[in-house]
């Protein structure tokens, strides 16, 4: 089979499913009784085992089918959860990424070996069977034989049928039709198996009636099956008939008929000899049938709560939603060129309409750009688990918190969060929290609290990573950042603690007195930043020693359209992103102070240092008189502040962020550029490089 | 806009879009070239190359010029009713040359090249070949040394 084209969905929905794989052991590790957790990592599982063998990667399949089994024994309770076998767990899912990543560079299935992993499953699954003798597999040997008896012809029918059932069945019989089990299987290579499925049971709708179907119907149309599917049919035809019409709609594979002889209705026919019926045995505890067209339907059953948060959603290439957002970022330019002729030609109908498609394209821009959102959550999913193994690692104690997972971002801002946020987590871990013996000492809870937490702040969001840990020593700080000859001892000295600790974000920085595995090796905190920052944000800490350390992240809630106060210096214009601004003040030239040869302003009480724009962008000069009034932006970073002098303010607008390609990339005080209503290029001050 | 030339282009032949700088003439493979503009508003890059004239608007796109002159060495004149932009695209960059004036574009036969080996001045390491035609010299530029690619980017 050609299976390259399903690659990609192959890849997502792995990862997917392996997600959901993660979560769920960790929360099986909480909760080891909760079986509806079981069953949710089950499904999950049997999933994976479905795709890769349709893809033909048998090994992949392979060690998904040991871990189902080992599964299956925790789901009957004839095993306990234990924290060694979730341990084997983790490292199968573990094994599966790196196998299901390699596939998908095309490399090969099997780069980390699942030897041992398999061996270990499968000794646990032998121990369970020779060992106990489960009280949980009785039931099942009861009913076995007496459905065999019953009809062994039937016996590869996977199908259930309850008392309503069996009535309507003994109805229709009374009435001349017949009833038959169907076991649809359609081709490997289907890819709309919903539409199959829909398409088989309209053509059998035609001539009779479906009883039932397992998969339920619902199930069916989200595609929530294996390539098989068992129906309870009733109509007036033959069974080659009932056959035929099946086999009419292509990519079946194949269609078994089986009629049901419900002659007796205590022993239902058609129940296979593997399934035992509940309605035979009502009282007893859930038993998971064996045969896996009934497995899957009663794991899908189990967790209607996960449907219900899905709800109907289109995959869409993310080239796709950026093209889209280009199209609407052309829209607003060209929208404001209109504006623009509007006034200069004083048309009003023509600027009426334009309030109109003002709305509409503000209404448009929302709306794509909350497409383009993403909850962090994506992000924050695989930390859990990273906390879990580190902590064990490290010998300590964790209890990792997370809160705002629902936060959105834009997804470009999402692709690249994770890595800086997965270094203040290994940092809190690492240095932040002290060893539980030490915790005790101090008079603290052995387990030490991390946080991650995300939430709105006004136009931006706010990630956090907290830690109740040592805190940082700003003293520590200083010095090391003296013997490494970041700074001078005096100026070291001049520095406050707050300044002292922010420190530790510059380049070669790192206080761990021993380099571990962890962290402390020199980069770090730095990367951490010129990510943060690249991305429009910012980051900064706050500690207290032994009370612990608090790393917030801001970030823009957008990085493709902003509103930006447009500047002119000279005869050349630029745009200060309003995010950024504090106020705007107009001065004469004599409130301009010198304070150790540096240009200052005081406002309100705060002195706050100038720049001059035009010189530090080496803004040719155009005319040679100076200006009464001086106009300045007074501009934040965190909590540092300037005043950017500008020969004029144009006013705000809203513009549209375009990169200027590779061959200008990474260049100073620029952050990028923007077209404006003229068709000109406008170029984007990087606020926090002016600094 | 230049006249294309109804040859076709066969097995060793080059295809040039050839233009003027200063006295002498340049090209660029036709294969690189995208479009060919009138000059519009250049936005300055503080900081940027002193080669790179600024970035224009593209029909939305902001792409980066060079001014060329000023990355072969030449000497600066200024701007005419001829003028052009050249916009090229080298491994996936879109940029944006100004030339004085385009002129045609040309079919070379390999014979009709010579492989620049040692074109002993400031300019050699940008020069692919030079084309000959009778009397007629039609020096043919390197794109990925022009553009920075090969060696020093800023």
């Amino acid at each position: 089979m050609e299976t390259n084209q399903y690659m990609e969905m192959f890849l997502e929905e792995s990862r997917e499913h392996l997600q959901s794989l993660n979560d769920g052991l960790l929360s099986l590790e909480d909760n080891p009784e909760d079986l509806s957790v079981l069953n949710e990592i089950f499904r999950n599982a049997h999933t994976i085992k479905g795709m890769s063998a349709t893809m033909g990667y048998t090994k992949i399949a392979e060690l998904t089918h040991d871990m189902e089994n080992v599964l299956d024994l925790l789901r009957k309770e004839q095993l306990k959860v234990s924290s060694d076998i979730v341990d084997k767990l983790f490292k199968c899912i573990d094994a599966l990424e790196q196998n299901v990543e390699s596939v998908g560079e095309g490399g090969p299935e099997d780069v980390a070996d699942v030897t041992d992993l398999v061996a270990s499953l499968s000794a646990i699954v032998k121990a369970v069977e020779n060992g106990t003798d489960p009280a949980a597999a009785a039931p099942v040997g009861a009913a076995a034989p007496a459905a065999a008896a019953a009809e062994p012809a039937a016996a590869d029918v996977g199908i259930e049928l309850d008392d309503t059932d069996r009535d309507v069945i003994a109805q229709a019989k009374n009435s001349g039709l017949r009833a038959y089990a169907l076991k649809v299987v359609l081709s490997s290579g289907c890819i709309l198996k919903a539409a199959r499925s829909y398409m088989v049971m309209n053509a059998l709708d035609e001539q009779g009636d479906v009883v039932k179907s397992v998969p339920c119907a619902e199930d069916l149309e989200q595609e929530k099956f294996e390539n098989f599917f068992d129906v309870v049919y009733i109509c007036e035809a033959e069974a080659k008939q009932v056959e035929e019409i099946v086999m009419s709609i292509s990519e079946v594979e194949s269609c078994t008929v089986t009629e049901i002889q419900n002659k007796t209705e205590e022993a239902p026919a058609s129940a296979p000899a593997a399934a035992p019926a509940p309605a035979a045995a009502p009282a007893a505890k859930p038993v998971a049938p064996d045969a896996k067209a009934a497995a899957k339907p009663a794991a899908a059953s189990k967790a209607p709560d996960k449907k219900l948060k899905s709800g109907q959603s289109v995959r869409v290439d993310i080239e796709k939603l950026d093209s889209l957002l280009n199209l609407v970022g052309e829209l607003v330019i060209n929208k404001v060129r209109l504006e623009q002729i509007g006034i200069m030609h004083r048309l009003t109908e023509l600027t009426e309409t334009l309030e109109q498609m003002d709305r509409i394209t503000t209404d448009l821009q929302a709306v794509v750009m909350k497409v383009r959102m993403v909850p962090v959550g994506q992000v924050f999913n695989r930390f859990p688990r990273m906390v879990r193994d580190l902590a064990k690692e490290l010998n300590k104690e964790i209890n990792l918190t997370i809160e705002g997972e629902e936060t959105e971002l834009d997804r470009t801002v999402i692709d690249e969060i994770g890595d800086p946020i997965m270094h203040l987590l290994r940092n809190s871990l690492d240095h932040g929290v002290e060893q539980p013996d030490d915790r005790e000492a101090k008079g603290k809870p052995r387990t030490g609290e991390i946080g991650l937490i995300a939430r709105h702040e006004g136009n931006n969001v706010v990630i956090m990573v907290t830690d109740d840990g040592k805190g940082i020593d700003a003293d520590i700080i200083r010095r090391k950042a003296i013997e490494k000859g970041m700074i001078g001892a005096e100026e070291a000295e001049a520095l406050d603690d707050a300044d002292a600790v922010r420190l530790i974000f510059l380049p070669g920085f790192s206080t761990a007195e021993q380099i571990t595995d962890v962290s402390g090796r020199g980069v770090g905190m730095d990367v951490v930043r010129s990510k943060i920052e690249s991305l429009g944000g910012h980051v900064d800490v706050e500690t207290k020693i032994d009370e612990g350390s608090v790393f917030k992240i801001k970030l823009p809630l957008t990085l493709a359209i902003i509103q930006a106060l447009m500047v002119k210096m000279q005869d050349e214009m630029y745009a200060i992103p309003l995010g950024s601004i504090d106020s705007t003040i107009n001065i004469s030239p004599d409130d301009i102070k010198t304070v150790k040869n540096k240009e200052v302003i005081v406002l309100r009480g705060q002195i706050i240092p100038i720049i001059r724009g035009a010189d530090v962008l080496q803004v040719p000069k155009t005319s040679t008189e100076e200006n009464e009034d001086i106009f300045v932006v007074v501009v934040h970073i965190g909590d540092r502040k300037a005043g950017i002098v500008v020969d004029n303010l144009i006013g705000q607008q809203e513009i549209v962020i375009k990169t200027m390609g590779k061959l200008l990339a990474g260049l100073k005080v620029i952050s990028g550029a923007t077209v404006l209503g003229d068709g000109r290029v406008a170029l984007i001050l990087d606020v926090s490089a002016l600094m | 806009m230049a006249k294309i030339d109804k040859k076709v282009v066969g097995e060793g032949e080059i295809q040039v879009v050839a233009f003027k700088l200063r006295k002498e003439e340049y090209s660029f493979n036709i294969l690189n070239v995208q479009e060919i503009k009138g000059l519009t508003d250049i936005t300055r890059v503080p900081y940027a190359s002193d080669f790179i004239k600024g970035v224009i608007n593209l029909r939305g796109s902001v792409l980066p010029v060079i001014d060329l002159k000023k990355r072969l060495g030449l000497m600066d004149t200024p701007y005419t009713d001829d003028t052009r932009i050249v916009i090229v695209k080298v491994d996936d960059i879109s940029v944006g040359m100004v030339v004085d004036e385009v002129t045609e574009v040309l079919v070379f036969n390999q014979s009709e090249i010579e492989v620049a080996k040692s074109v002993d001045n400031e300019i050699g390491r940008f020069i692919s070949g030079i084309g000959k035609r009778g009397d007629r010299l039609v020096i043919m530029l390197d794109l990925n040394a022009i553009v920075g690619l090969t060696d020093e980017l800023k």
